[in-house]
């Protein structure tokens, strides 16, 4: 039912790709990271939240079918629906059916609860294609409130010290994540923000989603004991060189391995599923085969054979 | 019992039991246990947790520290929190982890599996290396630091306690805590204890010197012979026979510091191994900056350092001075540490351009080396003739001949014995008792 192809993965009886990374016709989007969703496609069609975040990624004049979470639509003989991801607003799972058979492909994903994005939908299949970015059993992800305590904490340190607090991470869902994440805590902080996330971050308070409050990073003069979100920067920037007396921390799941650094302190925190929560999906799915891509190994597809599940890296 | 982060071990320090505490020092300097084979934790994994052997494998490898890795295994896939056992560290250690090698390997499994519940990820990971034969140690600042927040001691005070063997002992850690005696010479560890100022300051109590420009010196007068030591604490005595011989007749005990002009001469004279016809046609003196004992005979007298600021700086420039140095009033060797005698037994020779032997000192059954000096060729085939065994070009000797060495004794935290006799000199061939590893460990400590 789909098979891989140089350009992605693609459906020959629907005549589609999903997430394709050449120009091609018609091109499935399961969320706006810039791995899975390029400029350059004749048309898009991807979950109705998340169209204007597509928007902001691949520009104004893109031919965006927006459509809504469990509403089906045709393309040959292929039914297609999208089913929330939970990985960011508007991620989408790609559920497809022909003849009876129905397969799942669940793009990026995770389980854990996130105010930004409708949470993960478990969609009954024969075939589910997942992901296995965390595909080791050493990630386990916290839950999120939890480390938003953690990040609070750092900041109000910081804070006490007159120091800067500069957080980074992804400019399209974690940023985002973050400023949802810490909103109880402070609930009237207003956050100097990197001007990489504003368009995007705007799209998520459009489509409803509450945030701390944000400012663009250049009106500020004084960042002293101020919260700042920027994406990933090199030490020894120039927006660092400005910042004055500054702590750095970085927000993403490879902190949990040691793989990421880069800070001076990070905090675990992912979009992603973790190991428990792949394996849980995997099962819960119902799927009798699982294809696992995304993976630099095949521990996920080892430990499910070892569980029963015909399993393969989809090759 | 849990294991604190970094930053986190002063409070920890504050509140812990002494047996708990002597073993996070023990730990925290780099105590190991005896380890187990790998094959044992990954083999208790892969039952514990019903696991495939490549999954662990992989893990291993992704995260590049199997210690991490296993530990990140256990707190991933277990399913409920962890539910930290009340016991302390000494109980941890003396309890569970010291016996665990002595265990069967089967028995090794199902005890590693039974203290998964009771470890957080954190204390996992310390588990986890310490039982494959790593080290937690704690850059050695920070220790320092955590122990002297905890215990209120001065810092140099803690690192110069550190530096003596420390087992994981209440007596040891009582030794550690006692309270200071006074600040400890360093030369290595304290913060540079001169500075250069344009103002004597009010306090005459204060030391300050002429900060005269020329290499800096520290002579000494002790058992009838003289030692002239270089900054970097190399004797150079052979490089300036000039002095040694004006210094002759100064009463043992005698110590001073100088400084060597003119400094081109002197510089030369101090970079080189021999003294050759060139270096001896520019005789070198010496300027007595400040005495430390005695008086300094011969030499050019230090000039007294009274009068008003602007006098004084004026005489400075007179003296071609830079100005004037104030002498950390806690620094009581400005120079190389005064020369130590030590009673060693010869351990190891190694023959080549010069003949090096290793001295050491018995502690148990062990000897620990303290000092490698050169020795006469005489010496070579008495222990060619005797030699236990051979690795290489180096002799082991039979530890039955002692030597008088003169050399400055330093801290020396990486060297089993924790001292080192530096630029280490014989004197003579002796029958006395070699000297004690405490009673030295006690005079750098102060």
């Amino acid at each position: 039912m789909i098979v891989r192809t140089p350009a992605g993965l693609y459906c020959p009886a629907g005549d589609f790709y999903i997430d394709p990374s050449r120009k091609v016709a018609r091109a499935v989007i399961t969320h706006a990271h810039a791995d899975h969703a390029r400029r350059g496609m004749d048309a898009y069609w991807c979950a109705a939240i998340g169209a204007e975040v597509l928007r902001c990624r691949i520009g104004p004049k893109a031919r965006i079918h927006p459509v809504p979470y469990g509403e089906p639509f045709t393309f040959g003989a292929a039914q297609v629906s999208f089913h929330p991801a939970g990985h960011i607003l508007g991620s989408a799972q790609v559920r497809i059916e022909i003849g009876g058979e129905v397969w799942v492909i669940a793009g990026d994903y995770k389980r854990a609860p996130d105010p930004t994005c409708a949470p993960f939908e478990v969609v009954p299949c024969d075939v589910f294609v997942t992901e296995a970015t965390f595909g080791l059993p050493i990630y386990r992800w916290d839950p999120p409130e939890q480390v938003g305590q953690g990040i609070f904490a750092w900041w109000q340190a910081c804070r006490a010290r007159g120091e800067a607090a500069v957080l980074t991470g992804y400019s399209l869902g974690k940023t985002q994540r973050l400023l949802a994440l810490l909103h109880p805590h402070a609930p009237d902080a207003v956050v100097a923000l990197h001007g990489a996330a504003a368009a995007i971050t705007q799209a998520y308070r459009d489509a409803g989603v509450r945030l701390l409050a944000t400012e663009p990073i250049d009106g500020v003069a004084d960042l002293a004991g101020r919260l700042v979100i920027s994406p990933p920067l090199s030490p020894g920037s120039a927006l660092l060189e400005r910042l004055g007396p500054h702590q750095t921390a970085f927000a993403s799941g490879w902190i949990r391995s040691g793989r990421s650094r880069g800070g001076d302190q990070g905090f675990v925190l992912s979009d992603h599923a973790d190991w428990p929560a792949l394996v849980r999906t995997c099962l819960e799915t119902g799927a009798k085969r699982v294809l696992v891509q995304y993976a630099s190994g095949d521990a996920l597809p080892r430990y499910l054979r070892h569980r029963g599940v015909a399993a393969e890296l989809f090759a | 019992m849990s294991w604190p982060r970094e930053g986190d071990w002063a409070g920890w320090f504050g509140s812990a039991s002494a047996e708990d505490a002597a073993w996070a020092v023990h730990l925290l300097l780099g105590g190991r246990i005896r380890r187990i084979d790998p094959g044992i934790l990954r083999a208790a994994l892969i039952e514990g947790f019903d696991l495939v052997p490549e999954i662990v494998d992989q893990s291993v490898d992704a995260v590049g520290d199997p210690a991490l890795a296993m530990a990140l295994i256990v707190d991933t896939l277990r399913t409920e929190a962890p539910a930290p056992a009340p016991c302390g560290l000494r109980s941890w250690m003396e309890q569970r982890l010291l016996p665990l090698a002595r265990l069967e390997p089967a028995a090794q499994i199902d005890a590693i599996a039974r203290w998964w519940p009771t470890a957080d990820l954190v204390l996992l990971q310390v588990i986890c290396r310490l039982v494959l034969g790593g080290t937690v140690r704690l850059p050695f600042a920070a220790l320092r630091d955590a122990l002297s927040a905890a215990l209120g001691l001065p810092a140099e005070v803690i690192t110069h306690r550190l530096l003596a063997p420390f087992a994981p002992t209440v007596a040891d850690w009582e030794r550690l805590i006692a309270p200071a005696r006074g600040i400890p010479p360093s030369r290595r560890l304290a913060p540079v204890p001169e500075v250069l100022i344009d103002t004597p300051p009010a306090d005459p109590s204060i030391p300050v010197t002429w900060a005269l420009p020329g290499p800096t010196v520290q002579l000494v007068k002790r058992a009838g012979e003289v030692h002239l030591w270089a900054d970097d604490a190399r004797p150079r005595t052979a490089m300036f026979p000039e002095i040694a011989a004006l210094a002759a007749d100064l009463p043992d005990g005698t110590v001073f510091d100088g400084v060597l002009r003119p400094r081109a001469a002197a510089r030369e004279r101090l970079e080189r191994q021999r003294l050759g016809p060139r270096q001896r046609a520019t005789p070198v003196e010496l300027q007595v900056t400040r005495i430390r004992a005695g008086r300094p005979g011969p030499f050019a007298p230090i000039e007294p350092l009274t009068g008003d600021p602007a006098a004084l700086l004026a005489k400075a420039r007179a003296l071609g001075a830079r100005g004037l140095r104030w002498i950390a009033p806690d620094a009581d060797r400005v120079l190389p540490a005064p020369a130590q005698e030590v009673v060693a037994t010869l351990v190891y020779l190694q023959a080549g351009p010069r003949l090096v032997a290793s001295f050491a000192l018995p502690v148990g059954d062990a000897w620990l080396p303290v000092a490698k000096a050169e020795v006469e060729r005489g010496l070579y085939a008495w222990v060619k003739a005797n030699a236990i065994e051979r690795n290489g070009p180096v002799l082991v000797a039979p530890p039955v001949r002692r030597f008088r060495l003169i050399g400055a004794l330093q801290a020396a935290p990486r060297r089993k014995a924790k001292l080192w006799l530096d630029a280490a000199e014989v004197i003579a061939e002796t029958d006395a008792p070699p000297s004690a590893l405490a009673e030295l460990v006690g005079w750098l400590d102060g």
